[in-house]
């Protein structure tokens, strides 16, 4: 398992990038695949940072990776103690709707929701934990 | 601290834009900063050189997206060129590719300004 662990400010979120990088060359996924992945853990810390934690630097975010027993899937867990996010209800706007209302985001999540098998988002105790699943 | 170079050179028949490095929820106000500053200044024909961009987020891309709209309105053309696989896979995942003008080399790209 790797594990790493920044404070919420968005200027952190190369150095989650590199992590994952390097935590998925170590499960040997492949390229075209890593760089997806990476995307959608890069998407999940931003929304949690600005969205649910305000950016505020003394609040961390913590981020895992591992594999299912059967090692056909990595799952990474991006943990913190910001607010809830209600994953089922939200609907991600159209990309005609983003272009329309002149929007800058919004587009995240269906990103995330594109790239990886499986997007769950569960409370354990006080933390929030996003749990994403792609088959490798 | 992520970070993103944005060089603007004035061409003759157009503006080029130079993005080098990685545009995330941090970056992309620097790249935001420099395209607005163009479009004020009343430039319309704008070349975006994506060679040196390794990394694109929704918030890389929002920076072109939010201003899809008013860049038809103000018959403003906007051309991307070279830009690697991984970030035009983010693009397709997404399906902005259909909305933005994709060069695959700069040539190409005169090209498409030109046709406007």
């Amino acid at each position: 398992m790797f594990r790493k662990k920044v404070n919420c400010e968005t200027a952190n979120l190369h150095i989650i990038r590199e992590f994952i990088l390097s935590a998925l060359d170590s499960y040997s996924v492949p390229d075209s695949k890593r760089d997806m992945i990476v995307v959608a853990v890069d998407e999940v810390c931003a929304n949690r940072m600005i969205h649910s934690n305000s950016c505020d630097p003394t609040k961390e975010i913590e981020v895992t990776v591992t594999t299912t027993i059967d090692a056909e899937s990595v799952v990474i867990e991006i943990k913190d103690n910001g607010e809830a996010f209600d994953i089922k209800t939200y609907q991600s706007p159209t990309i005609n709707d983003v272009i329309k209302e002149h929007r800058k985001g919004g587009m995240g999540l269906r990103l995330v929701k594109n790239i990886m098998d499986a997007v769950q988002v569960v409370q354990v105790g006080k933390h929030q934990v996003c749990r994403l699943v792609k088959q490798i | 601290m992520t970070k993103v170079d944005v060089n603007v050179v004035q061409e003759s028949d157009f503006t080029l834009i130079d993005v080098v490095g990685e545009l995330d929820a941090s970056s992309s106000v620097d790249l935001d900063t420099k395209l607005q500053e163009v479009i004020d200044r009343g430039d319309k024909k704008l070349l975006i050189n994506c060679v040196g961009l390794t990394y694109i987020s929704s918030a890389g891309i929002g920076v072109f997206t939010s201003r899809l709209d008013d860049i038809e309105a103000d018959h403003i053309t906007m051309v991307l060129f070279d830009v690697a696989d991984n970030i035009r896979s983010v693009f397709e995942i997404l399906g902005v590719d259909q909305f933005l003008n994709l060069a695959t080399t700069k040539e190409e790209a005169i090209q498409i300004i030109k046709g406007q």
